[in-house]
């Protein structure tokens, strides 16, 4: 195999595909990235056995066509220090000799042939969706993904096309995240759909992934995996076993109690007051009523902060605690100039709404 | 002054001695005298059969000695009287969340609002001397009053075996006659001043006016001002820094069956769990012990995540403890006990989906705890048959 590479090129493909590899994993080959060289591109292919990434670079020349397996912190490291523009790889007895102007490395490679087969999937997308459109609703959930529970389905990002619209949910058990885009098209019966949770880490690899936010992503599902295809790459993982648990029922249907404010102005207001928090501190108290919103914290060890909020609020007065962070998890990631957030009583959740699109279900925490 | 708040005081009879006349009936009867016995000794506690020849602890041996020859002398156990002091206080926590232990043998019990629960206070004072000669085979003496002075005052009235009330309408007929040194933080030179402008009895001192005490004794002053009338508002204040929650069991005869055990560790972990919520906390280990016949002593520790309160989640992890030990090297066993130690506080966030199994097992101990409650701690117990996790 012999092939020369566009430096920046291989560097971007390197960095997409690299945080796949599990340099831990005891499995030498799994700690490698594959190299197919063939007509026109050069195939990077790497996974962790959970999920697995294909990206085709065309910024190549093929000079001879072949495959081999490289250690992916090594390879990653000689193109990120490279000073040239060009790089040529050529394997000749299983060592792979990458040369720049002024540099020769040679590398030891593992043979191609033990690297795990890349999932296959046969026929069309089941639905496709904009790249902007897919990273969007991805920021806007992610965040709520539990980190490690044992309660798997929180760890994933469930994902629904109901009515064409598509749903991502995604929830830690106190707080769940709700975004909705338009497909570009749904192929399928909508109803024949399944309903999969997608693993966190496979979202956060398909957000780095999505550069282009006008290029068309094909979504595929089987009943186990799921593939995010793009123009020049392919992303498919297994999904998280599991019952998402029912989040229609914890969207809040009525409520007496109204807030209406602007979405920078209420952000800047909670993070003031959350200034002195801890760990320790239970939360943000929130006072609202007629007049607005005073918002107050308390640590033992540091002190005490206020703020006064001029906001809209309709409703009888309230007194409610929420983790600040929560609110700010949310703030962040809405894509609205003003939100709304209702609530109806201190022990019951709060829903906040940004546009027709957003919506975010957080639960309190107990001021006592 | 009316009954604002309602604090008993539990104090041990002659605490070591009697634990020693309990472990050796040869010594019931006879004058014992814990402590050692040197030129320098010092008697730790005097049997009231002793206490009749004028001994008393603190006492030097020597002295208690010449006072009464025949008394039998005892260096004493302290990790025996430690461990049967926690089981008092895990008696005491049965009646009232808030329990200050103030020594090894005395503590204080907050019984305030508890009578719609456990009946009147006198009956429970009357229960609590008879859970501790019940499960213990020692007696206490308590004393009911609206605060913790007076408790402690009205414990020490009527040794031993004692149970005596000072209701406030009798603070005035039973204060004025004692001696000042009763009065908590009056010892013996703080008598000796007293004593110097005329101040002997309790009485003498409500006499004094607050400017003079205050001139005085400082901040003492307002303090035997508010004492000598009966008044104190300190709280019962929990040990808030318990690190640990236990109950265990020593068997009459070791059990030879580890489904004999598991029958037991069960009631233990119920019993454990029960107290954790009564705390309000949360237990992120929980651990086994179990003594062998030899007195070979094994202790085996989990970690749950998340912390809990839930009987099932403690049950769980011991029997899994115990299943493991048991499968790899089961002897007969002498003691087991259960206890969980790295509480937390339950967490201030509330859930928006809570784990179904969570959900039930959570309505059942609420439901279990409601009913034991009332009728009493073993009115409803998980069955010893099943065969659980």
């Amino acid at each position: 195999m012999k092939v020369i590479c566009n430096r920046g090129a291989l560097f971007e493909a390197l960095n997409v595909i690299g945080n796949v590899v599990n340099p831990r994993s005891p499995k030498e080959v799994l700690k490698c990235v594959k190299l197919s060289a063939m007509d026109d591109r050069l195939v990077l292919s790497a996974t962790d056995l959970e999920v697995a990434i294909r990206y085709s670079d065309s910024q190549v020349q093929i000079e001879t066509p072949g495959e081999t397996l490289l250690p992916a912190d090594k390879f990653r490291d000689i193109v990120r220090e490279s000073i040239d523009d060009t790089i040529s790889i050529e394997v000749i007895s299983e060592q792979a000799h990458l040369r720049g102007n002024d540099s020769h490395f040679k590398i030891y490679t593992q043979p191609a042939s033990e690297f795990p087969p890349m999932p296959e999937f046969g026929g069309e997308a089941d639905f496709q969706v904009t790249g902007g459109q897919l990273k969007q609703l991805i920021g806007q959930t992610l965040f709520a993904a539990a980190k490690e529970s044992t309660r798997y389905a929180f760890n994933g990002v469930l994902l629904v096309v109901k009515n064409k619209v598509l749903h991502l949910i995604a929830t830690d058990g106190r707080r769940l995240a709700l975004a909705k885009g338009d497909p570009i098209g749904v192929k399928k019966n909508e109803k024949e759909l399944s309903q999969p949770i997608i693993p966190a880490k496979a979202l956060n690899l398909l957000e780095k992934l999505l550069s282009d936010p006008e290029e068309t992503v094909g979504v595929q599902l089987t009943e186990n995996q799921i593939m995010f295809s793009t123009p020049n790459a392919t992303l498919t993982s297994n999904l998280v076993e599991g019952q998402f648990p029912p989040y229609d029922d914890v969207l809040p249907k009525e409520s007496d109690k109204k807030m209406t404010a602007s979405t920078a102005d209420f952000l800047s207001a909670i993070k003031r007051a959350s200034l002195l928090t801890t760990e320790e501190s239970k939360g943000v108290r929130m006072a609202f009523n007629k007049k607005g919103l005073v918002l107050s914290s308390r640590s033992p060890e540091s002190g005490e902060a206020t703020v006064n909020f001029a906001c809209k609020f309709e409703g009888a007065d309230i007194e409610i605690g929420f983790n600040p962070a929560f609110l700010v998890d949310a703030l962040r990631v809405v894509d609205a100039d003003e939100i709304s957030l209702e609530l109806t009583a201190a022990n019951r959740p709060g829903l906040m709404k940004g546009g027709n699109n957003f919506s975010y279900v957080i639960m309190p925490v107990n001021l006592q | 002054m009316g009954w604002d708040r309602v604090i008993l005081h539990v104090d041990m009879d002659a605490f070591y001695a009697s634990v020693e006349q309990r472990d050796d009936p040869s010594l019931r009867g006879k004058p014992v005298l814990v402590g050692h016995d040197g030129n320098r000794g010092v008697v730790s506690a005097a049997s009231y059969e002793a206490r009749k020849f004028g001994c008393r602890s603190a006492q030097p041996m020597s002295l208690a000695r010449r006072l009464c020859p025949a008394a039998v002398i005892l260096p004493g156990d302290m990790k025996k009287y430690q461990r049967i002091s926690s089981q008092i206080m895990a008696i005491l926590d049965d009646y009232s969340p808030l329990v200050e232990p103030i020594s090894i043998d005395e503590a204080f019990v907050d019984l305030t609002g508890t009578e719609r629960l456990l009946g009147p206070p006198f009956e429970v004072a009357t229960r609590v001397k008879q859970h501790i000669l019940r499960e213990l085979s020692l007696t206490a003496s308590v004393g009911l009053a609206a605060n913790k002075f007076l408790a402690k005052l009205a414990s020490d009235l009527n040794k031993p075996d004692g149970l005596t009330v000072i209701a406030p309408e009798d603070v005035n007929v039973i204060l004025p006659p004692l001696d000042v040194s009763k009065l908590w933080g009056v010892g013996p030179k703080t008598a000796d001043r007293l004593a110097e402008v005329g101040v002997r009895t309790i009485g003498d001192l409500q006499l004094v006016p607050k400017n003079v005490l205050d001139q005085r004794f400082g901040e003492l002053g307002g303090h035997f001002h508010r004492l000598c009338r009966g008044l104190d508002t300190r709280a019962v204040t929990p040990d808030q820094q318990a690190k640990s929650i236990g109950h265990e069991t020593t068997f009459g005869a070791d059990l030879d069956h580890p489904e004999d055990v598991r029958a037991v560790l069960i009631h233990l972990s119920e019993n454990v769990a029960w107290r954790l919520r009564r705390h309000n906390r949360r237990a992120k280990t929980v651990t086994v012990k179990i003594r062998y016949g030899d007195f070979q002593t094994i202790t085996r520790a989990q970690t749950l995540t998340p912390p809990t309160d839930l009987t099932e989640s403690i049950w769980h992890a011991a029997s899994q403890l115990f299943n493991f030990w048991a499968g790899q090297s089961f002897r007969p066993v002498r003691l087991v006990g259960v206890s969980v130690s790295q509480l937390t506080e339950p967490p201030a966030q509330l859930c928006l989906f809570e784990h179904p199994t969570e959900r039930k097992q959570r309505k059942l101990d609420t439901a279990m705890d409601a009913i034991n409650t009332k009728y009493g701690k073993h009115a409803l117990r998980r069955g010893a048959g099943r065969g659980g996790a």
